[in-house]
């Protein structure tokens, strides 16, 4: 595989893991990290999240990914699965906290 | 109407659709939750008037039907796509636990549905504020009828169970009402191409493909804490670890389900899915990749159609930055819209 392919997505498997960590852990969600697929929906019967959690989120990926939104008009969009948060925290987090 | 008016009708204002591809049972006695929770894969843990998307799997741990199971007072409806009536009841009845007193019927009505940004003003004009005020995954029963709010497009969505010789009524006065909203007729067709956009599970395509809900990256709709028909399986084949995944994508030219996805000259995939999105204005596909390369975000693979080699670019599901996310019933009306003011359907990377 080509090296600079590699390491994207080594660096979005890490970021994958995170959130799933900060799902289980911050937000409680109850499922294990493994049982939590990259494309399940966030709220409604997803994983289950409400527009209390959508705040708590909100403040866990600043805190542990370094996301600040750029504009609150990405808030929607970028919540609505795992990977849209991940595609969040890759284009808007902390990078050197990703990559350590 | 062509698909794609029916598409853009759909993701701008309101559709109405045929509802005779979902089978709708009641299911009742003293033993029906306990005969249901051996046949549906995730916990049945909902309130009264709840309704909750899951799977029927067989004993492989593939889908046999995409389900809505909703919680009415001590019995259930069940909304099931993929197999006809008689498969569907055939099937339960076969599963069910052995001296469990319950009973399975059709529901008695027809099934319309409504989908889109303003779907639920057209229902508010039509059966009231209850319906169209309905939040998410929840239900609605008058004397005579039955209203769903759930929806497989990314808009707001309702199927309405109506009773049958009323239907033609109902029917004419959303016709009526909804040519206020520049209603449009939209065919299953459309539907499974909004579902697709929308990154919702398809029992008629991807549905079909012997996967299980491990590849299909569906976990959320099933349990590990139950035991229920499939469940074994599936277990199984998690400790196995799944070797592939789904994963979307967009292309610029056409590519059709079964084209082989290659990384440089290595194949990795192929296609499952794939129609042309009049709304991204590109074929938007669903892919199998071998699971070192089912992630999002990634413009090397390519797909070989018609012998020649196509680029295509993994993205995250929903492809769509849908209006409904952006209308709310208490501030919005479709006669007093301004689509200046809505971001765009596809977001900048």
């Amino acid at each position: 595989m080509n090296p600079e392919l590699a390491r994207y997505i080594q660096r979005r498997e890490r970021i994958l893991d995170k959130v799933r960590t900060l799902l289980v852990e911050r937000l409680h969600v109850s499922r294990a990290p493994d049982e939590i697929d990259p494309d399940a929906p966030l709220f409604g019967t997803g994983l289950g999240l409400d527009s209390v959690d959508a705040v708590e989120l909100l403040v866990s990926m600043e805190s542990e990914l370094g996301v600040r939104l750029p504009h609150e008009g990405l808030s929607r969009p970028a919540m609505r699965t795992v990977n849209t948060l991940v595609d969040l925290a890759l284009a808007h987090g902390r990078t050197d906290d990703v990559d350590g | 109407m062509s698909m794609d008016d029916e598409i853009r009708a759909l993701r701008t204002s309101v559709a109405l659709a045929k509802g005779d591809h979902i089978t709708c049972l009641r299911i009742e006695g003293e033993g029906a939750y306990e005969a249901l929770d051996y046949v549906v894969a995730c916990d049945l843990f909902l309130q009264d008037g709840q309704m909750r998307p899951s799977l029927l799997l067989d004993e492989e741990a593939r889908p046999f039907a995409d389900i809505h199971v909703a919680r009415d007072d001590e019995s259930f409806f069940l909304l099931a796509e993929g197999p006809s009536p008689e498969e569907l009841v055939a099937f339960l009845e076969k599963r069910f636990p052995a001296g469990v007193v319950v009973t399975v019927e059709r529901c008695n009505g027809t099934l319309l549905s409504l989908h889109g940004p303003y779907a639920w003003e057209l229902c508010t004009t039509v059966f009231g504020p209850d319906v169209g005020s309905l939040p998410y995954l929840a239900f609605y029963r008058t004397d005579d009828a039955v209203f769903f709010r759930s929806g497989k497009t990314g808009e707001f969505g309702y199927d309405l169970l109506i009773p049958t010789d009323e239907v033609a009524t109902v029917r004419e006065a959303l016709l009526r009402e909804g040519a206020a909203f520049d209603l449009a007729l939209a065919s299953l067709s459309a539907l499974d191409q909004c579902a697709l956009e929308n990154g919702f599970f398809n029992i008629r395509r991807e549905g079909r493909a012997g996967l299980s809900p491990l590849e299909l990256g569906l976990q959320w709709r099933v349990s590990y804490r139950k035991d229920y028909v499939g469940s074994a399986a599936l277990q199984a084949r998690r400790e196995a670890n799944a070797t592939a995944r789904v994963v979307w994508a967009v292309a610029g030219a056409p590519v059709a389900e079964g084209d082989e996805v290659f990384l440089d000259d290595q194949r990795i995939g192929h296609v499952l899915v794939s129609g042309f999105s009049v709304i991204r204005g590109e074929w938007v596909v669903l892919l199998l990749l071998d699971r070192p390369y089912a992630y999002a975000g990634i413009d090397r693979y390519e797909a070989r159609h018609a012998g020649e080699r196509r680029p295509i670019r993994t993205l995250s599901a929903p492809l769509l930055n849908n209006r409904s996310l952006y209308v709310s019933p208490q501030r919005h009306s479709y006669r007093t819209r301004d689509e200046s003011k809505l971001p765009p359907f596809v977001l900048p990377l």
